[in-house]
């Protein structure tokens, strides 16, 4: 398996900086995986950025004030799917438990795990000696 | 980000280009603080080529504020690259959207 690994300082502009990454390489792999050219507008890439973006920006967002560690990603691929790994040193996060927003009604915040967990095939997350580790899977494109 | 506003008849139109993103976030929330507060507001999407939840939540937080003032906010031109955002949140529900920017202000006009 493929792999390439980020280390992002916490701060919002490394979180859009992940994003960008996230889709080159998801056009990239797009390109490989099919054998066919990424359109300019494909739902697969767009998954992969939106919910590396999300991910990223969570994890900046709620750092705690004293925690300056990093956001570790890492990308993999295989035959039938693109992974992501997104590793920090919060505090624990309730990822099953967090509510999903009421999207009939109007809210600004709340939207960020509901896009990860939705754009993605699979969203899963543990806690490992200290470290929240968000793995991602999104199945290869079918689409042409 | 690159943020233009035009203001005319209590209408605000503004136009956007770039990534509208948390990053972005406070930026927008700042061109949107106006010493006169229109009640309607067009948001200007063709330059946009991606959104997230940050970007989302500015355009919520603009719609209640034109609420309290008996107004609203209505899209135009978005492009096809974010509407996927705007799905997976139901977004494009809560908002008019044009094809047209001058049909979004017309549409105030014809309402008024």
């Amino acid at each position: 398996m493929q792999n390439l690994k980020l280390t992002l300082e916490p701060t919002l502009q490394q979180a859009r900086a992940a994003a960008m990454v996230a889709s080159s390489i998801a056009r990239a792999y797009y390109c490989i995986a099919t054998g066919n050219t990424c359109p300019p507008v494909s739902r697969f890439v767009q998954a992969v950025e939106l919910s590396v973006g999300e991910a990223c920006t969570n994890s900046i967002q709620h750092r705690p004030k004293k925690k300056r560690g990093n956001v570790l990603l890492t990308f993999e691929f295989d035959q039938d799917s693109f992974y992501i790994k997104i590793r920090d040193r919060n505090e624990q996060l309730d990822f099953d438990n967090t509510p999903a927003p009421d999207l009939n009604r109007i809210q600004e915040r709340g939207y960020g795990l509901h896009i990860i967990k939705t754009a993605m095939d699979d969203a899963s997350y543990e806690r490992v000696d200290g470290w929240n580790i968000l793995s991602l899977r999104k199945s290869c494109p079918m689409e042409v | 980000m690159t943020i233009t506003k035009i203001i005319t008849n209590d209408i605000a139109v503004i136009t956007l280009q770039g990534r509208f993103d948390s990053a972005a976030a406070d930026q927008f929330r700042k061109a949107v603080q106006h010493d006169f507060l229109p009640a309607h507001y067009v948001i200007e999407m063709e330059g946009v080529n991606y959104i997230d939840s940050g970007g989302l939540g500015c355009l919520v937080s603009l719609l209640r504020q034109a609420q309290k003032r008996s107004g609203t906010v209505k899209i135009a031109r978005i492009p096809s690259k974010i509407f996927y955002a705007f799905e997976l949140t139901r977004m494009n529900r809560i908002f008019d959207m044009y094809d047209d920017t001058g049909m979004a202000v017309n549409s105030f006009t014809a309402t008024n």
